[in-house]
């Protein structure tokens, strides 16, 4: 993911941005990170989306920032889950 | 135009000057003599499409997008032909699809094999590649990538 994001800062083509830091959030869930830096991740991929307009790109983190939120409600102390890496389609 | 500002993420900008593109060719604008390697036209719809996507506009997309196919089949492109069904691919990716992803790729390998163009080839491995993560062809997509 960082060597994707050193891409992006070299070539500024930005228009996947806010799913690699979607994509981020994912894989830091899995790994258990601290939950302060998976939220970052998330609100960034929500933010980036948003100044985008790419509507598919928000709706698609704000699902998952969604679902990592409901495992945190029910599984306060749980770390390092697995999120679906894809967002079922409509 | 529209490429640049859908690379750098502009997608709405992108699309009204994607609009605005075709809207010139559509009106009969005396073609350039100097041959592009992409029939303008073509490239424009592509990325009117990919833009539409991220705008939400998902079946308008699809149209768009099979229209730039049928635009450079009437053409008889062949460059500007791969570039779409390479594009066509992506929005499959965007979209989740595995069977669309495979529809692309597939085309896209066929039309590089018998014109010998080396982007389609490249591109097409890339498609795979990114099918490999569709959950219900992950198997099958990465043995075909390894196959190469």
């Amino acid at each position: 993911m960082r060597a994707g994001e050193r891409v992006v800062e070299r070539s500024e083509e930005r228009w996947w941005s806010a799913e690699l830091r979607r994509l981020s959030g994912v894989f830091l869930t899995a790994l258990g990170t601290e939950e302060a830096q998976i939220d970052a991740a998330f609100c960034e991929a929500i933010r980036i989306a948003r100044e985008q307009d790419s509507l598919s790109l928000e709706k698609r983190a704000e699902e998952t920032y969604a679902e990592y939120r409901r495992h945190k409600a029910s599984r306060p102390e749980g770390r390092g889950f697995r999120l679906a890496f894809w967002v079922p389609s409509d | 135009m529209a490429s640049t500002l859908y690379f750098i993420g502009d997608f709405r900008y992108a699309r009204q000057h994607a609009l605005r593109a075709v809207e010139i060719w559509r009106s009969g604008v005396p073609q350039s003599a100097v041959e592009e390697v992409i029939a303008p036209a073509v490239g424009s719809l592509c990325f009117d499409a990919l833009s539409q996507w991220h705008l939400a506009q998902i079946a308008s997309c699809k149209e768009t997008m099979a229209e730039a196919i049928s635009l450079a089949k009437e053409l008889n492109h062949m460059h500007a032909l791969a570039v779409a069904l390479c594009f066509a691919g992506f929005l499959g990716q965007f979209e989740r699809n595995p069977a669309d992803v495979e529809r692309w790729t597939s085309d896209l390998i066929e039309l590089s094999n018998a014109s010998t163009l080396h982007f389609g080839c490249t591109q097409a491995r890339l498609s795979a590649a990114g099918r490999a993560a569709l959950p219900a062809t992950r198997l099958k997509a990465s043995r075909g990538l390894r196959k190469g």
